[in-house]
């Protein structure tokens, strides 16, 4: 069913909702992708975005790990950065205010090895006026503790959500796993113990080896692949996930286009980001956003909710 | 080494490409009409590209400068797999997607002191800009040159006051060794004033930094490593620096945005 265009050309409401708070659009930049928010200035409309997702964020700097850090696979990348970031004390010091200055919502991606590193982390942030929402990394293939650990169980998952939850008074997003039998059981443990939102899909566990050295690419032997080669299984995600629980749901995996984006939205996803793809074509978040709302005045659609999750 | 300056994003088209040795081309590309960003990338910044067949492959490609007029620019490049056998086949006249100048560039060597350049293999492209840029100061350079066989040795047009250096493994051509052979016949007096810039295989530039550092004389690599974004957001092309502050944790910096010229003594070999 489509429904009938609007007369006159009404602009369809491109506002995304998550706990009452508003982001300007569904558009966003995944963690990891978009650094602290500048590395791109230049390059790309930084005002158009719905939301700057950061670089995971650990109490303490890490330099990450060991080159080589990247390996490429068909409409895929593998990486093992290893949550190299400033710290807590150096994103105090260096990136709060370049945060600070950024015309668009930024959301904090908050990491750490311990249950005790996140609470540190999230009850640091959560003061900090200038940042819009927590989004929970309990997703990450390429460290020793933590990271995946907290995302692939849901009691364990549920426990440190709703300790972060105690003290986040911001919109708390977790952005979960694909590496799991059944993601919608860490969704319903997230949902239950106080998430406003999921994200979904971090990077699936992958590897690539060198044939002729007869070794992994990465030293670590696994990384995590993104890019367009895990876009179906992102979309299949979001549409479970979408139908298990009640708090939107935001799509993410291999988004390289339009109608990469318009997929996600109709099997679910309240909003979108664009990751591995903005290396590529830093402009693209600003291109997916008039492709959206194009879509959405052509269908005469009036707001995402409208068309999210249609089927 | 030197850093920042402004860069861009822009539609080029192919101008000219040249074989340069079996395997090793030369493109050059012309700015867009009316093009307004930046026209200046030094020695030793690169560029990248948006491979024609994104989005089945994913990753931009990373490129040294070889050369530069306001007009546009050339790079350098060895057909290694697809992508770059992709664009050797572009006619000329197709557009092509490109960010620069990005990372740091080439630290002149200062007046009094002799500039020797050693390129392996497709380590050339930054170099033989730079050589164009030494000679343009009115310095003469020292380039030892080092390919596998004859066939593989690029033909440039170097400057004419460059004292030019051919190292072949199989001897076909010029010195039968690799570039530290060509290195080891020079009068050693010539090096009392040297300053060393190498671009080539990791093991080649080690040797050239531990040579330099023995006869305490300066040392410029460039350096390379898989890249995703080019501009420091993704921190994937990390190399290992050393850390006087702390021996007991790794410190990594960014070819893309530190690099990809690095002073030697800076890096863990």
């Amino acid at each position: 069913m489509v429904n009938t265009p609007e007369p006159g050309g009404m602009q369809p409401d491109m506002k995304v909702q998550i706990a009452g708070k508003t982001l300007p659009n569904p558009v966003g930049t995944a963690s990891g992708t978009f650094g602290f928010g500048e590395e791109f200035t230049g390059l790309t409309d930084i005002e158009s975005l719905g939301a700057v997702y950061t670089k995971a964020l650990t109490p303490e700097f890490r330099p990450g790990n060991s080159p080589p850090r990247l390996a490429e696979t068909p409409a895929g990348l593998i990486n093992s950065i290893g949550l190299a970031n400033p710290g807590l004390e150096g994103f105090l010091r260096d990136k709060v205010p370049v945060i600070r200055k950024l015309p668009c919502p930024v959301i904090v991606n908050v990491a750490g090895s311990t249950k005790a590193d996140y609470l540190k982390v999230t009850e640091t942030v959560n003061e900090i006026d200038a940042v819009w929402g927590i989004e929970l990394n309990v997703s990450c293939p390429n460290v020793d503790h933590g990271g995946m650990a907290f995302g692939t169980d849901p009691v364990v998952l549920g426990s440190l959500t709703s300790a972060v939850r105690r003290l986040c008074s911001k919109p708390l997003i977790v952005k979960l796993s694909p590496n799991v039998t059944d993601i919608t059981e860490t969704a319903r443990a997230a949902e239950e113990a106080g998430a406003d939102a999921v994200s979904c899909i971090n990077t699936l566990s992958g590897m690539k080896v060198d044939v002729r050295n007869r070794r992994p690419v990465i030293p670590r032997g696994t990384g995590g692949l993104s890019g367009p080669a895990i876009r179906p299984v992102g979309v299949a995600a979001v549409w479970k996930v979408s139908k298990a629980v009640s708090i939107p749901v935001i799509g993410l995996g291999g988004i390289a286009g339009i109608e990469d984006a318009l997929e996600y939205l109709l099997a679910g996803a309240s909003a979108i980001q664009v990751g591995t793809a903005v290396f590529s074509r830093p402009d693209l978040p600003g291109i997916i956003l008039e492709g959206i709302r194009e879509y959405m005045t052509q269908q005469g659609f009036g707001s995402i909710s409208d068309f999210h999750g249609y089927f | 080494m030197n850093q920042d300056g402004p860069r861009t994003r822009g539609v080029a088209r192919i101008f000219e490409q040249r074989s340069v040795a079996r395997g090793f081309r030369e493109i050059t590309l012309s700015y867009a009409l009316g093009y307004q960003g930046p026209v200046n990338p030094r020695p030793g910044q690169f560029l990248t590209i948006l491979p024609h067949r994104y989005p089945l492959t994913i990753m931009r490609r990373p490129f040294a400068y070889s050369g530069s007029t306001e007009k546009g620019f050339s790079f350098i490049y060895e057909i290694r797999g697809s992508n770059t056998s992709d664009l050797a086949d572009l006619d000329d006249g197709t557009q092509v997607d490109w960010i620069g100048p990005l990372g740091s560039s080439f630290i002149l060597p200062s007046p009094g002191s002799l500039p020797v350049l050693v390129a392996g293999g497709i380590g050339v492209g930054p170099l033989y800009y730079l050589a164009r840029k030494i000679a343009e100061a009115g310095m003469k350079s020292l380039v030892v040159l080092g390919a596998r066989n004859s066939e593989l040795l690029p033909h440039l047009d170097w400057p004419e006051n460059t004292e030019l250096r051919i190292c072949t493994d199989d001897g076909s051509a010029g010195i039968h060794g690799s570039v530290l052979k060509g290195l080891e016949d020079v009068d050693s007096r010539k090096f009392e004033h040297a300053e060393f810039f190498a671009c080539g295989p990791r093991p080649m530039m080690a040797a050239v930094h531990r040579m330099a550092e023995k006869s305490d004389r300066r040392c410029q690599v460039s350096l390379e490593e898989m890249m995703a974004c080019g501009v420091g957001a993704c921190q994937g092309c990390a190399v290992q620096v050393s850390d006087s502050d702390d021996l007991s944790r790794p410190k990594f910096k960014r070819i893309c945005v530190e690099g990809p010229v690095f002073n030697s003594r800076e890096i863990v070999w």
